[in-house]
């Protein structure tokens, strides 16, 4: 899983990723050193289960990708089976090129099936 | 180029500029710097791009067209301080580099050439300055509580390397004044005066801060204070008060809000437009609009709030600093929720148009109902 990450993270403006459970339990990461990857972890799995929450409660069932867009960087999550893909992006850069690496990625994961921690 | 087709191309970039400054918006100021890229003149570029981030600071487009021109301004210098740190390393040259980079917008980047700085050439201030500067000046911006911190550590560990940088106690002196930490301040600000007997206005200032009747000897926690600032969005004390401030007044725009009520249809009109929601800056709802295969309006509200709450705490604390705006993607439906000059504007829509596309339409119906650009400092 590591070399899944460690591709997506020659993509341009990719600052690092991880797979997490949506307890916060990380699976697997490559984060760069100005990233705390517990840290990233904690608040990506806040970021699953609200959403999560929010989505039901408006009917709209589970949701597959989740981009929160700030001033100084991007993260998006990705649904990928058993866990989520979570990137970290530079602001600077378009998701959308990203986007395709990022889809590619959550499909591999997903193909690994049940995840062990 | 033959000297006609220059006179024409220059005539179409004339009347181009006097259309997009007329009606500005994300989308018309970004073509025109794009133009001005195609036709070389990266200098003019980048004078839109940095007009128009003043007006639309949420706008990719007009960043990427600056952090490009910039980029293209500063290339040589850049390539020639990495070829020196190839062939030379030298602490003067790695914070050099951390701060072209920094005055590009790379900001990771410029935090990392400063910690390889750090790692190399552990006695050197230079790297803690540069990481303090990015922090305070994140601060500045947004009043992240985390970024006031990370900024007091940086520019006390450069401190302690080297107490004789006026530049690193005038920072420090400011950081304390900002967040009400007078005592702090204080002892900052002496040592700068000491350093630099002729400035009149920090003796001035730190005069007066001597004897105000309620100084206080003790700060509290500078933790506790720099989330008070987080919590009220409002500095302790004005940045103005400060000798010396370290930004320039900033333009900052505002919606009209009633405009924008009043002209919701054009972009629950976009067509995949399923709900379309505004709010104000207390998140009381002032317009909404759903199509019939949308939420109820009520409903929409509440997963809008939701989702804005989540995500603006979360992007504050996974360092990435104040939320634009969050996109959610499920096969319901796509739903997107955007804070800019002081409203919350919420949609959902479908397939028939992408993210980007809807991101663009969001921006230019906000671009249409600016009201006021009053200068301030942050």
């Amino acid at each position: 899983m590591r070399s899944v990450l460690a591709e997506l993270n020659d993509v341009v403006g990719v600052k690092g990723s991880l797979v997490v459970t949506t307890d916060g339990m990380v699976v697997a990461s490559l984060l760069s050193r100005q990233l705390d990857e517990d840290f990233v972890a904690a608040m990506a799995a806040s970021v699953i289960q609200r959403t999560r929450r929010a989505m039901s409660e408006a009917g709209m069932g589970s949701f597959t990708r989740t981009a929160v867009v700030a001033t100084h960087g991007k993260v998006i999550v990705t649904d990928a089976g058993p866990a989520f893909l979570v990137v970290v992006m530079d602001h600077n850069v378009e998701t959308g090129p990203a986007d395709i690496e990022i889809q590619s990625a959550a499909m591999r994961i997903r193909n690994y099936g049940e995840i062990r921690i | 180029m033959r000297f006609l087709d220059r006179l024409k191309r220059s005539r179409e970039l004339a009347r181009l500029s006097r259309t997009a400054w007329s009606t500005p918006s994300p989308t018309a100021l970004g073509e025109l710097a794009e133009r001005h890229i195609a036709a070389g003149e990266i200098d003019a570029a980048l004078d839109v791009a940095e007009r128009g981030l003043e007006l639309f600071p949420e706008s990719d487009r007009l960043r990427q067209v600056r952090v490009f021109t910039r980029k293209k301004q500063l290339a040589g210098r850049i390539r020639k301080l990495r070829d020196e740190i190839g062939r030379h390393p030298t602490p003067t040259a790695y914070t050099q580099l951390a701060e072209l980079l920094r005055e590009l917008g790379y900001d990771d980047e410029a935090l990392e050439t400063a910690a390889r700085c750090a790692e190399r050439f552990p006695d050197a201030d230079g790297p803690h300055l540069v990481e303090g500067r990015i922090r305070f000046d994140r601060f500045l911006q947004h009043h992240i509580a985390r970024d006031a911190e990370l900024a007091e550590d940086a520019l006390r560990r450069a401190a302690e390397r080297n107490w004789s940088n006026p530049q690193t106690h005038a920072l420090l002196g400011e950081l304390y004044h900002l967040v009400g930490s007078t005592a702090a301040c204080r002892h900052h600000l002496s040592a700068l005066v000491e350093l630099c007997p002729d400035d009149q206005a920090t003796k001035a200032f730190l005069y007066d801060l001597t004897n105000q009747p309620s100084t206080s000897h003790v700060d509290g926690e500078f933790g506790d204070r720099a989330r008070e600032v987080e919590d009220s969005g409002v500095f302790a004390q004005a940045q103005e008060q400060f000798p010396h401030s370290s930004t320039a007044p900033i333009a900052v725009t505002r919606l009209n809000s009633e405009a924008l009520t009043s002209h919701i249809e054009s972009l629950a009109a976009v067509a995949g437009m399923r709900n379309v929601l505004i709010l104000n800056e207390e998140e009381a709802v002032l317009a909404a609009r759903a199509s019939e295969d949308g939420l109820e309006p009520p409903r929409f509200a509440r997963l809008a709030r939701s989702l804005s709450a989540s995500s603006r705490t979360a992007s504050r604390r996974m360092d990435t600093g104040e939320l634009v705006r969050v996109e959610v993607q499920c096969p319901a439906g796509n739903v997107m929720v955007a804070r800019a000059h002081g409203v919350v504007v919420a949609i959902q829509h479908g397939d028939e148009i992408r993210s980007a596309a809807a991101w663009t339409a969001v921006q230019d119906f906000m671009a249409a109902h600016i009201e006021q650009t009053e200068v301030a400092h942050a």
